[in-house]
Order: structure tokens, then C-alpha cells, then sequence
């Protein structure tokens, strides 16, 4: 090979090599995506789109996009969209969750997240503040307590927070009032913005209220026309409370009856822990509270038919209680009848016999 | 004639005198009564106090203000009386009269005894003077508030008395949930049997608390298993005072599985929680056991019936 070809050979490979170079540098340009020094675009594509329902066939259909955004962010009362481009798979914001309190309730308050038709493994984050997300911002934990921070453990689906029954968040302020709004996310960079609040709902204040249903005692004569006995006297309680844990209602007296003479009627020998079928005499009480505490079993006065008699030390017996939990429904007006028997006979000292009956109610705690 | 009918008239106005004195005396005995007695005494015995729970933080040297909200319901006017009890810190009966509780010595009531008109509503301020010195820790106390009754000296029948306590719940130091949760055990956090002929279980378990202050338990028992669906249960909250331990059973729920796990994580606040798990077998054991058996014997007497008959005549001496 001469000279000449050789270098007809050297310059057509150069220009090989320019035009190779040159090709896929504007290949780079054509396939790359935008991009800068912290981000490129993998994919994107063009085109106004639109809201033409006939552009879709069997096997696809087209996203529509209404137009671009001018300015702001679009919304309503129940929707707000990000900021930002508007992504056209992106969950919708979720609409404000309701807020409410069943049972005037002192510490929690009851949510129920509206899924704003998103799907069901979609999950959701939710916020709660006593000034309207103002300043004050924090979160509701999967817990469902009230923390400063918002973890990945956090987010749960509708169901996983209650679904259409809810949840209660606790651990709140009394007589204070609070708004939640929820956000959404499915897999990664899906998360919409938080959606509107809720209206605002209060907790209340504790409260307890309590009736007896008299101050006294009035005993028939006992006489021997009556076998000495009297078993128609009772005291009702009547009990209503947002106490969580409900309350009990514990009853003791100061002494047993007696005159001014000193003598006495015995207490029953019947206990609280083991009342008995009345039997003798004494003075003894017993409740129609079928679920009572303490110990013994909790019908354990069968329906107000087994007696015990009371003791003197604090704070007394636990004649009647509801132990709650109260969270969707207060305790109101609830009633229990503690009936008293007393017995004496033809040798018990005639007199005028009496004694304190001193009933506690506190809630339980 | 005429002197005798001015007699008669003169004794008929000393009556209707005497009448009117009597007629105002009694007017003035009834309003009398209604100021004195009427005023301690009630039939019906009918109260609401709010709050009933007051979580309250103290500060050293500062004084902290509760007003108790107490309103008469019944139609009769009535006498309250509010005391400070202290709060039983070791049992779980609540509480017991009188015990001691330092805070009790830094409480006072600006007016103990009060009258309330018939459906009205008053205050009661509790103040507390949480002294310079006073150390980090939980502090508690009931008020009390007790409608006055009659109670004569000689009563003619047993006197019935009601008491509503209303319970604070003070602290002294800041609350600190991730030291709150290290300080927290889960006690015993097993099933009745770890083998079980047939489901539910019950589990139980105790939380203990050895952080400086009371705090809120809330667990929540997860059932998991093997194959299936794990659900979890919200189960009662309660509060739990320092330096003891609130317990927890549970019945979990029916199902046709045999290996179950149990996780169990009890939330203090704040996102915080503590952890345990534990395990049972559903397996009806006893059941499998007489179909064995049964089996066992069924098999012998079809497939080793001419054996057991040699032996049985050995036995008898037939042989």
C-alpha cells in the first residue's frame, strides 16, 4: 500500500471517529433527561393531554390533564393540591378527618380519616394541634398517643387506624380545643400535602356526679308482729361520669346500731368477700350490682338476695362500681340499689337503735 | 247583757290577738327553721364535682391553684364540707382515708364549708404551696366534699352520709418518655398453659412502674398465627403510680390454629413503648390422645385378636 492511500485511509477514520463522537453526543442530549448537579429526570414526556374520554381503547386509556396550573394551588373546602407540578398518579388529599368527643371525655378525642377515594393499602399520617396549626404541631403516634415527631411506623392504612368506626387519641389536654388533618402516601415519592383540618373539637372537663336517694333510714318498729325484722328499706345510688376508668362506690359505717343505752344490734356476719342467705340477726346490706369488684366474684350477692354486714374501717366495702372503660359513651344516670335487713328478737333490749352509713365515690383510677 | 257581750267580744279579740301571735310566731319559727335546719339537711343527697381528676404540674416555691366546681342538683339547699385525704400509693384499692401524703401538708381549702342554694353551683379553690426544697416525684391527694346532714345527738334511725373524692395527681419534675419506657417492666406476660386443649387463651400480664412519677399504660396485645392473619386488641388503660404495678388479663380471641405468637407492647407516651412476647399451643392433646388409644385398641383386637386369646387363656390357666 502507497503512501496516499495510507492516508486517505488515516483521514476517513478520523472523520469516522468525529462523526461517531459527534452522534452520540447528540444521542446523550436526546435520551438524558433535564437534569442538574442533584437530580435528572428519568422520564418525562410532553403535551397538554386531555379530558377526552374517547382517547382510550381496550388496552389503554389516556391520564387526562386538564391544563396547567397558572398560579397557586388549587383547592376547595375539602381539597387542597401540592404545590408543585401536579402529578396525575398522585393520591388525593385526603379530605379533613372528623373529629369529635362521644362521651365528653376529658383526655382523648375520636378520629375517623376520610380516605378521600384513595386506595385501601394507601397509607395516611395525621396531625393534631390546639391552635390550628398555627404554631402548635404534632402527630398522631401509632400508639395513638400525641408525639413531637413523625416516624415511618406512623403512617397506617385506613383500616390500620379504625376505618370507618376510628380511633381515639389520648394522652390530650382537658378543656382544650383540637383539630387533625391527615396526609397520604403510597410507596415512595407519592406523599401529598397535608389536606384540610378538621373543625375543631374540645375535650371536656372530668365530672362526676352521685345521688343518694335519702338521708335516713326510717326502720318499722320491730315488733314480734313483724318477727323483729324489716327488709324493705334501701338506698338508691345513682351515678354519672366521663371518668375513663369509671368509679366505685365503697359503703362503711361508724358503729353498729345502738341506743343511747348502748346496746347494740350486731353487724351480719355475713362479709363483703362471702355474703350468705340471711340467717339470725344483725344488720346487713346487700347490692344488686351483679359486676362488682374486689374480691369474691362479681355476682357474688346474687342479684341482691345474699347479705353481709358492714365494716367500720376506711374506706368501707365496694358496694357498687363501674369500672368502665368510658370512651364512646359516658356512664349516666346508673342506678344501684343497696337493700338493708335487720333482724332482732324477743331478747334484744327495746330502744331506739341508729348508726352512720357513711357511702365514698370516687373515681377509679 | 251588754257588759257580758263586751266580755265576749273583748275574749274573742285576746283569741284572735293570741291567734295572730301565734301565726307569726310560727312564720318566724319556719323561716327560722328553713335558715338553720333546712339549710343541713337533705332527703336526696345530690352532687356534681368537676374535675374529678385534676393531672396538675408543681413547681418548687410557686403555688398552684385547683377550683373545684361543685353544684347541688337537688331541690333542697346544702351544706358541703371539703377535707384533704391523702392517696393509698401501694395498693390498688384506690385510695384509704387518712393515709399520709406529704402534699396533704401543702394543700389548703379557702373555704371548707360551704352552702349551696338549691340547683346552684359553686367554687372550691384548692391551693397548693409546693415549698423551695420539694424533690422530683409523683404526688397525691383526694378532696373530699361531703354534703352536711342533720345528725341529731339522738337520732331515731341510721343516718346515711355520701362522700365524693376527686383525686390529684401532682408532679414535681419534667416528664421524660424515652426515660419513662426504660423504666417500665412487663411482669409475667404469659398464657394460663403454654399447651392448650382448645382456644381462646387467657393471657395476663403486670406493668410496673419504677420511674419517679405515675404514668398511663395502654397495651396492646397482638395475636399472631402461624399461618393466617395477626390481630391486635386495644385492652383497658390504666394509670399506674411509681413504685407499683397494675395487672392485665386477656381473653384472646377463637381461633383454628395451633402455634400462636403473642406480642404484647405497652405504650407509655409519646410514641414510646415496651415489649414482650411470649407463645401457646392449641393442640387437643387428650383428644388425640384416647383417638390413639382407641385406635390402639381397635387394631389389636382385628389384626391380634388369636395373640390376646392365647394369652388371655395362659392367664386363665386354659392352656
Amino acid at each position: 500500500m502507497d503512501m496516499k492511500k495510507l492516508k486517505i485511509i488515516q483521514v476517513l477514520t478520523l472523520i469516522l471517529i468525529i462523526n461517531f463522537s459527534f452522534l452520540t453526543s447528540n444521542l446523550s442530549n436526546v435520551f438524558a433527561g433535564p437534569s442538574s448537579a442533584n437530580f435528572q429526570l428519568q422520564e418525562y414526556g410532553f403535551g397538554a393531554g386531555g379530558t377526552d374520554t374517547g382517547m382510550n381503547s381496550t388496552n389503554f386509556k389516556i391520564f387526562g390533564t386538564a391544563g396547567e396550573v397558572e398560579s397557586g394551588r388549587p383547592y376547595s373546602t375539602n381539597y387542597k393540591a401540592g404545590s408543585g407540578l401536579i402529578y396525575t398518579l398522585k393520591l388525593n388529599v385526603p379530605p379533613a378527618p372528623t373529629l369529635s368527643n362521644p362521651a365528653t371525655n376529658y383526655d382523648r378525642l375520636k378520629f375517623v380519616l376520610n380516605q378521600g377515594g384513595n386506595a385501601s393499602d394507601a397509607t395516611y399520617a395525621i396531625s393534631i394541634s390546639n391552635d390550628n396549626f398555627v404554631s402548635d404541631i404534632k402527630y398522631i403516634k401509632s400508639d395513638l398517643t400525641v408525639g413531637l415527631t413523625l416516624t415511618t411506623a406512623d403512617y397506617k392504612t385506613y383500616t390500620n387506624w379504625g376505618g370507618a368506626s376510628g380511633n381515639f387519641v389520648t394522652m390530650l389536654k382537658n378543656n382544650t380545643t383540637y383539630y387533625v388533618r391527615a396526609r397520604a402516601r403510597i410507596g415512595n415519592f407519592t406523599e401529598t400535602e397535608w389536606g384540610p383540618a378538621s373543625a375543631g373539637i374540645s375535650t371536656s372537663n372530668s365530672s362526676l356526679t352521685f345521688t343518694l336517694s335519702g338521708s335516713s333510714i326510717a326502720f318499722n318498729n320491730l315488733t314480734p308482729g313483724n318477727s323483729y325484722t324489716d327488709s324493705t328499706k334501701s338506698t338508691t345510688t345513682t351515678t354519672s361520669t366521663n371518668a375513663y376508668n369509671g368509679y366505685t362506690v365503697y359503703a362503711r359505717e361508724n358503729q353498729s346500731l345502738k341506743t343511747p343505752d348502748n346496746y347494740t344490734i350486731s353487724n351480719y356476719s355475713g362479709t363483703n368477700a362471702l355474703p350468705t342467705t340471711w340467717a339470725g340477726t344483725g344488720f346487713g346490706y346487700t347490692t344488686n350490682d351483679t359486676n362488682l369488684g374486689g374480691t369474691g366474684g362479681t355476682n357474688r350477692f346474687a342479684g341482691g338476695t345474699k347479705y353481709a354486714g358492714f365494716i367500720t374501717t376506711g374506706p368501707g366495702d365496694i358496694v357498687a362500681d363501674d369500672p368502665g372503660p368510658v370512651q364512646s359513651v359516658p356512664i349516666s344516670n346508673e342506678h344501684f340499689t343497696i337493700s338493708y335487713y335487720v333482724a332482732a328478737n324477743s331478747t334484744t333490749p327495746a330502744g331506739t337503735y341508729s348508726n352512720i352509713l357513711l357511702y365514698t365515690i370516687v373515681p377509679t383510677f | 247583757m251588754k257588759k257580758q257581750y263586751f266580755n265576749h267580744i273583748s275574749n274573742y279579740i285576746q283569741i284572735y290577738k293570741y291567734v295572730n301571735k301565734l301565726i307569726v310566731f310560727a312564720a318566724l319559727l319556719t323561716l327560722l327553721n328553713h335558715c338553720f335546719t333546712s339549710k343541713i339537711f337533705a332527703a336526696e343527697q345530690s352532687l356534681q364535682i368537676s374535675p374529678i381528676i385534676s393531672e396538675i404540674q408543681l413547681t418548687p416555691g410557686q403555688k398552684t391553684n385547683i377550683n373545684l366546681s361543685v353544684e347541688n342538683l337537688s331541690n333542697a339547699p346544702l351544706g358541703i364540707h371539703a377535707e384533704i385525704s391523702g392517696l393509698d400509693e401501694t395498693s390498688q384499692n384506690i385510695f384509704t382515708d387518712q393515709r399520709p401524703s406529704i402534699l396533704t401538708k401543702w394543700t389548703s381549702i379557702a373555704a371548707s364549708d360551704i352552702i349551696l342554694d338549691p340547683l346552684s353551683q359553686k367554687d372550691i379553690s384548692v391551693t397548693i404551696d409546693t415549698p423551695k426544697d420539694a424533690k422530683q416525684g409523683g404526688y397525691y391527694e383526694t378532696v373530699f366534699l361531703s354534703p352536711i346532714v342533720n345528725s341529731q345527738k339522738q337520732p331515731t334511725s341510721p343516718i346515711v352520709i355520701t362522700r365524693i373524692g376527686a383525686i390529684v395527681l401532682a408532679t414535681i419534675g419534667k416528664l421524660n418518655y424515652s426515660d419513662l419506657a426504660k423504666k417500665v417492666n412487663i411482669q409475667d406476660f404469659k398464657p394460663s398453659s403454654y399447651v392448650l386443649e382448645k382456644s381462646p387463651a387467657n393471657l395476663s400480664f403486670s406493668v410496673e412502674n419504677k420511674y419517679f412519677t405515675h404514668f398511663t399504660a395502654k397495651p396492646f396485645i397482638t395475636i399472631k398465627p402461624l399461618f393466617g392473619q395477626e390481630q391486635t386488641t386495644l385492652l383497658e388503660e390504666k394509670h399506674i403510680l411509681p413504685g407499683t404495678n397494675k395487672g392485665w388479663t386477656f381473653q384472646t380471641p377463637l381461633g383454628k390454629n395451633i402455634f400462636y405468637q403473642a406480642k404484647l407492647a405497652v405504650s407509655v407516651g409519646n410514641g414510646n413503648q415496651v415489649l414482650a412476647d411470649t407463645w401457646f399451643i392449641v393442640l387437643p392433646y387428650r383428644s388425640i390422645l384416647a383417638l390413639i388409644i382407641i385406635l390402639g385398641i381397635f387394631y389389636l383386637v382385628i389384626f391380634k385378636r388369636n395373640r390376646i386369646k392365647k394369652a388371655v387363656e395362659i392367664l386363665l390357666g386354659k392352656d
